[in-house]
């Protein structure tokens, strides 16, 4: 089947900067994808150069096996939901997701039936006659999603439309966004910053940083088996802590660091090198997967020895603060009956299936911006 | 509110000196006299009525109105593109561009009439209605351009994307979205463009023909002194001016874009 978009080789600059460095992007049809990344990172100019207001300056863009790379914005089959929704002021709520159609060229009773079906969609019925200026702000983000959707487009490009929500009303559209993306069988392309976001709503996530697209795959793969320390602290909390592999073999690996020693199983090898002994790597160990080794337990190959330099209530979880005996910090977040009487002198233990050893330029990625 | 009553009036007091003029002015024209002076004895609606019975006055008030419908509409024509290509440009261009739009505002005006005089004289143009009309037009296009480009500035760059996103071209996106969106200040901009003409003497003195504008008539007139009658004429022009000035007002500050 044709993807519904096919990015190759993509690169857009802006002066002699990059900001979108030689893309590579496949999305089958009918798929929720996310391009998640900081602030700068390209997922916007990603976005617009699809929807044609960013000229690429090499790589082609498809959408539904046609090449739109050089086709006027007017043309595309794309459509956009703008961060400030970009509702024309001066039209009726039925205007606005009425324009698209009218533009195709359709029949003004063809128009309004469109406009009712789709108020229905967002579940705004009634509201037609309103002006913009007279909705609440997650009325406006309906409509915006209803004026794009109604000229029935290949892809429908949603650039941080949430970002300008209180929490509740976000947490609320983002279910929505889902059931609305499930119920027309559209593929959307969305671009966020917020991880929890773009693990929430999507089948696919695109982590992006400097132009670049540094992982993609389902949120749980993701999430799982980072491909680097950037992709690892962008998604979720992680503790990164740099290591150097001295033995490899029969299916494990041995990794140090000072006053630290742990054994993992080579698959969870996550950052695709084949590490040799004497390469310096990250381990990167989820908060939440540090669980306290039972007092009587025999040595475990992956135990973290620590002392609590900071605990923190949080209801549902207790956040720890964990000195190792090299100096370094981790973070260990567990349910309150877990961490009930720890203090002092620790002895916790990640799943191994929750670790994951990424072989790379140690410093280089190692930032935990999010 | 707290506070004194010095502050309150002084405000007060300067109101009073800014129309406490119009008031004597508006009711000398009701002294049945055919001299200007206090008090009003006998009080007559004569220089009122008389307005609509003086041919030279109401000539005058109709080439002004005529002069100030084509200043405008020039004005409208000129600061309309302008100011949208001023909108689309930055830095120093934006800078230089802006400067060279706005400098006839702050010439003296009668510097620019006595250049346009001359300068319509070379290129062979008659004094009348068209000079005045253009002469007008250059004291006017600076507010036009100004106008316009604070509201396109506020529009933002996402509308006209959004349209063309949704698939209008070029022309559809000015005539629906961008045309629209200024509305309130091209309003705003004509009414006080006619207001600008209409009231404007040094341009019209130096570039008019034979028949005098409103403005210039009155100056005629005033030289064989004062009467009633111009006291009338003038309160007449103040209400409708006002009436004008206060809806340019209300459009140029509209926030709400509804119609």
């Amino acid at each position: 089947m044709t993807p519904a978009l096919e990015i190759r080789g993509l690169t857009k600059r802006f002066g002699s900067a990059a900001a979108v460095d030689g893309v590579d992007l496949k999305v089958a049809a009918g798929l929720f994808v996310t391009l998640l990344g900081p602030s700068g990172c390209g997922k916007s100019t990603l976005l617009r150069a699809v929807a044609g207001f960013a000229p690429p300056e090499s790589g082609t863009i498809h959408v539904a096996g046609r090449d739109i790379t050089r086709e006027v914005p007017h043309r595309r089959p794309v459509t956009i939901v703008f961060q400030d929704y970009a509702l024309f002021p001066h039209m009726t709520v039925a205007g606005n997701i009425g324009f698209g159609c009218e533009m195709k060229g359709l029949a003004p009773a063809a128009v309004a039936s469109r406009v009712e079906e789709m108020l229905a969609l967002v579940r705004l019925p009634g509201l037609s006659g309103r002006y913009p200026e007279q909705l609440s702000g997650g009325q406006r983000q309906r409509v915006a999603l209803a004026r794009a959707l109604a000229p029935d487009p290949v892809l429908l490009l949603l650039d941080e439309p949430l970002a300008a929500l209180d929490l509740q009303l976000r947490r609320e559209m983002q279910g929505e966004l889902k059931a609305i993306q499930r119920r027309t069988g559209k593929t959307f392309v969305f671009v966020t910053h917020d991880q929890e976001e773009a693990m929430a709503m999507s089948d696919l996530i695109a982590v992006m940083r400097n132009g670049r697209i540094e992982q993609i795959g389902p949120p749980e793969a993701v999430y799982r088996d980072p491909a680097n320390s950037f992709v690892a602290g962008f998604l979720g909390a992680a503790n990164l802590v740099p290591v150097e592999v001295v033995g490899t073999g029969s299916g494990m690996l041995t990794v140090v660091a000072e006053g630290l020693q742990w054994t993992l199983p080579a698959e969870r090898v996550t950052s695709g090198e084949k590490p040799e002994p004497g390469d310096a790597a990250v381990m990167m160990i989820r908060p939440e997967s540090l669980r306290p080794l039972p007092d009587d337990a025999q040595a475990h190959s992956l135990a973290v020895n620590g002392r609590v330099i900071d605990r923190t209530f949080l209801g549902g979880r207790v956040v720890l603060s964990l000195e190792l005996p090299g100096g370094q910090v981790i973070r260990a977040e567990l349910p309150p009956h877990e961490a009930e009487g720890l203090g002092g002198q620790v002895r916790l233990a990640p799943r191994a299936s929750e670790v994951a050893l990424l072989v790379e330029n140690v410093g280089s990625g190692s930032n935990k911006e999010r | 509110m707290r506070g004194g009553w010095a502050l309150p009036l002084w405000f007060w007091l300067f109101v009073a000196y800014l129309f406490l003029p119009l008031v004597v002015m508006a009711l000398m024209g009701f002294r049945d006299s055919n001299f200007v002076a206090f008090p009003i004895q006998t009080w007559t609606s004569r220089w009122y009525t008389g307005v609509l019975a003086d041919g030279d006055m109401l000539a005058a008030i109709w080439l002004s109105a005529r002069v100030a419908l084509w200043s405008t509409l020039l004005s409208l024509a000129v600061g309309l593109p302008t100011g949208l290509l001023v909108a689309r440009t930055c830095g120093a261009l934006r800078a230089l561009l802006i400067a060279s739009v706005v400098l006839p505002a702050f010439l003296p005006v009668i510097v620019s009439s006595v250049a346009l005089r001359m300068y319509l004289g070379v290129i062979g143009l008659e004094p009348g209605v068209a000079a005045i009309s253009f002469g007008h037009a250059v004291g006017s296009v600076p507010f036009v351009v100004i106008m316009v480009l604070t509201r396109i500035e506020a529009m933002g760059p996402n509308l006209a994307d959004a349209a063309r996103n949704l698939g209008a071209d070029d022309l559809i996106v000015f005539a629906r979205i961008t045309l629209p969106f200024l509305a309130p200040a091209l309003i705003g901009a004509f009414l006080f463009c006619i207001l600008l003409s209409f009231e404007d003497f040094a341009r019209s003195f130096f570039l008019g023909g034979f028949e005098p504008t409103f403005p210039v008539l009155l100056f005629a007139r005033l030289r064989f002194g004062f009467d009633p009658g111009l006291a009338a004429v003038s309160t007449l022009v103040l209400v409708v001016s006002v009436a004008v000035g206060l809806v340019a007002e209300r459009y140029v500050r509209a926030k709400g874009l509804r119609p």
